[in-house]
């Protein structure tokens, strides 16, 4: 992909979040100016950027959504209810498109897609606007905007006035020929030509209807300017202009732009790979500060400027841990743009509530929510929430609400999603349970209220009755429990009929990617961390000698013990071929090598604590679900070792 | 005739009015999309904005009054 479109396709996205943030804020409350002065800029600039890659349908109706925005600053109204609907439909259609692009390009029907949406901006902008009326000399938002925007060209105070000149559409039937006439204003300094609507396909252009406005600045006077247009007073606007309050709003801009450097996620990525590096490089000067030992003293100093460098080590670690979290925000607005989506397909009324969106969750667990989180939004839509007459049949408001919230809870990030729907009913849990086997009916009819509930979750609980187009998948609950304890978290479920469902999902807010070395050993794979392990090593069976009851190698000029770790594990002992693989451990002052069946390349996992029964056992610090989906135990060396 | 086809590029000659309007948006939806203005001495608005709608490309060179300013204006349309 070119750059300038991954970079477009980067910053589109916050725009877009941005926009959809300022206008989902207008649908509530359509008059704050600041929201409104906002989301121009974040349109603007996503417009500008959209045209700069060659995405004309997109620029087009975001052209139209910023029209609108313009005229509502400049005339000082607020926003309708139904033009900010109008404007969250754009985004939501923009999000879209980011999403058509990242895969390869827009759809054959964008155009008519923003010829729509950019028509339907215009009538609703239309709609209300307030009656005509004479233009208002002090009326300057467009042109305050038209001399920040001309800056560049123009020197400060060169202006005196500002004109806009949006001519009749049947001017050019009328003899006018409107740059023309804006090239005769004396002293012009620049002229800016927008189009009034999405520009329509070259096969369906009226060559002989004007979509132009023209804004202009001139060094004359107001009256100058006014005189050229003598004829069609009714077509502009002239007022006179002052120098801007430029130098604040882009000093606030910049302010807000400076504390964020925008890092790529895969450099994050090599750092962290290079502080475990660090981490493993780290354990062999520990060894060799021992093996050196030409003089006590030098062994110590070595040890202590091996401390140092571990306090420095995992500082360095959590910081570099710390640059892959990510807000949530993204994730959600991508959700709650599907809900949206979704909801229109079915009929449903539904209001997506947002909260927490500042909380911060590390890359890979925010990238591997969306797709369980989606799920469960999705089935709130179509088993939870009801349809509008049903709603209003048991008295609950008709617009049903689904809430999206994300809180962060020590080292936890909690993520729930609630709906007002009509919740799980523990008696159709037991039925159904029994209905598709999962248990006999007697055993589902002791089940408890809260128990029976927890049913949805169990593999194999959706059924083929239940595959609807939306959430019938083939993959039920279950898959959004799996998807969430791959992720090293857990889910509950609370649900009371009648009022709603409600799910939580625990996960470890910056997730404890640990580098592990995955053996072989008796038959069974094992994950073992890598900042344990000194070095591999392949030891010929012939330097392996028997010392006292044990074995032993020779590393470097030191003799090194060797235990085999299938036996250490109570598994079988490892076959013996014609070397030995070796993992090189630090234990207690010395080094310990640990007979394995084979070793395979280090790999980045999430880290799950061992729960229940399993807790208990020692030698296990946790497991990890590797990306086929197996489980692996992670070991505890210094444990199985003894 | 002051629009005319040449291969694949558009030549405008002279003063363009705002009669040219409709042979010129023909020759851009045969897919011209080269125009060149380098004889060109004024452009009618209708002109302007076909050539904006059309995101037309400009040849090189060409009057020194016209060009640099028809130019500007179809970047800002681009961008």
């Amino acid at each position: 992909m070119d750059e300038l479109l991954e970079q477009f396709l980067i910053e589109g996205r916050d725009l877009v979040v941005q926009a959809g943030d300022d206008c989902a804020a207008l649908v509530k409350d359509g008059g704050a100016r600041p929201v409104i002065d906002s989301a121009f800029r974040a349109i603007h600039t996503l417009k500008g950027s959209a045209g700069i890659v060659g995405l004309a349908p997109m620029e087009a109706m975001l052209h139209a959504a910023e029209d609108l925005l313009g005229e509502a600053r400049s005339a000082g109204r607020p926003v309708s209810r139904a033009s900010a609907e109008a404007l969250v439909a754009c985004i939501d259609q923009c999000d879209r498109w980011l999403d058509a692009v990242a895969a390869g390009g827009l759809p054959g029907d964008a155009a008519a897609v923003a010829a729509r949406i950019g028509a339907g901006l215009h009538r609703v902008e239309g709609e209300n606007a307030p009656e005509p009326e004479a233009p208002v000399v002090a009326d300057d938002g467009w042109a305050q905007a038209l001399l920040r925007n001309e800056a560049v060209r123009v020197a400060d105070g060169a202006a005196r006035t500002a004109v806009r000149y949006v001519p009749r559409e049947d001017c050019f039937f009328a003899g006018d020929d409107p740059l023309a006439l804006v090239g005769s204003i004396p002293d012009l300094l620049a002229v800016e030509v927008r189009v009034r609507e999405p520009w329509p396909a070259l096969e369906s252009f009226d060559p002989y209807r004007c979509l132009l406005s023209i804004d202009a600045l001139s060094g004359a006077e107001a009256a100058q300017a006014r005189a050229v247009f003598r004829l069609i007073p009714d077509q502009v606007q002239v007022v006179e202009v002052t120098a801007p309050e430029r130098v604040a709003v882009s000093a606030a801009g910049q302010g807000a732009a400076e504390q964020t450097v925008r890092v790529e996620a895969r450099q994050v990525d090599r750092l962290l790979d290079l502080v475990g590096e660090l981490l493993v490089a780290r354990n062999r000067f520990g060894a060799l500060a021992e093996e050196s030992g030409s003089g006590a003293h030098s062994a110590a100093e070595l040890r202590g400027a091996g401390t140092a460098m571990d306090r420095v080590l995992r500082d360095l670690h959590r910081t570099a841990m710390a640059m892959r979290l990510v807000p949530v925000e993204r994730v959600f607005r991508r959700i709650a743009r599907v809900v949206r989506d979704t909801a229109a397909q079915l009929g449903r009324e539904v209001d997506v509530v947002l909260e927490g969106l500042d909380a911060r969750v590390d890359k890979t667990i925010a990238d591997a929510l969306f797709d369980p989180l989606l799920h469960l939004a999705r089935n709130a839509l179509d088993h939870g929430i009801q349809a509008t007459a049903e709603r209003s049949a048991v008295g609950k408001p008709t617009r049903g609400t689904l809430s999206l919230s994300a809180r962060s809870q020590g080292s936890q990030l909690v993520v729930t999603l609630a709906d007002d729907g009509r919740g799980i009913d523990p008696g159709v849990m037991r039925q159904l349970a029994s209905e598709r086997g999962l248990m006999p009916a007697e055993q589902a009819a002791e089940l408890g209220d809260e128990e029976a509930i927890q049913l949805v979750f169990a593999a194999g609980f959706s059924s083929a009755a239940e595959v609807t187009e939306l959430s019938g998948r083939g993959v039920g609950m279950d898959a959004v429990k799996v998807a969430v304890e791959r992720l090293g978290g857990r889910t509950a479920l609370a649900s009371a009929v009648g009022e709603g469902t409600t799910v939580s999902i625990h996960l470890p807010a910056a997730a404890a990617l640990t580098s592990v070395l995955t053996v072989r050993v008796g038959g069974e794979r094992f994950a073992v961390p890598i900042e344990a392990v000194v070095q591999t090593a392949r030891v010929p069976a012939a330097a392996v000698l028997p010392v006292g009851t044990g074995l032993a190698f020779a590393l470097r000029d030191r003799t090194v013990p060797l235990l085999d770790l299938g036996v250490l594990l109570g598994l079988a002992p490892q076959q013996l071929g014609g070397e030995r693989k070796v993992l090189v451990v630090e234990h207690g002052a010395g080094l310990v090598g640990l007979g394995v069946g084979d070793f395979s390349d280090r790999s980045e996992v999430i880290l799950r604590p061992m729960a229940g029964l399993l807790s208990a056992v020692p030698v296990v610090a946790g497991s990890t679900v590797m990306s086929d989906g197996s489980v692996l135990f992670v070991l505890d060396l210094a444990e199985v070792i003894g | 005739m002051t629009v005319e086809a040449e291969g694949s590029i558009i030549r405008l000659t002279g003063r363009c009015g705002v009669e040219d309007a409709e042979r010129l948006l023909d020759l851009l939806c045969q897919e011209r999309r080269e125009v060149d203005l380098s004889a060109c001495e004024h452009l009618h608005t209708a002109l302007v904005q076909i050539l904006m709608g059309a995101r037309a490309e400009l040849a090189e060179g060409g009057a020194p009054r016209l060009v640099p300013w028809v130019r500007r204006l179809l970047d800002t349309t681009k961008g």
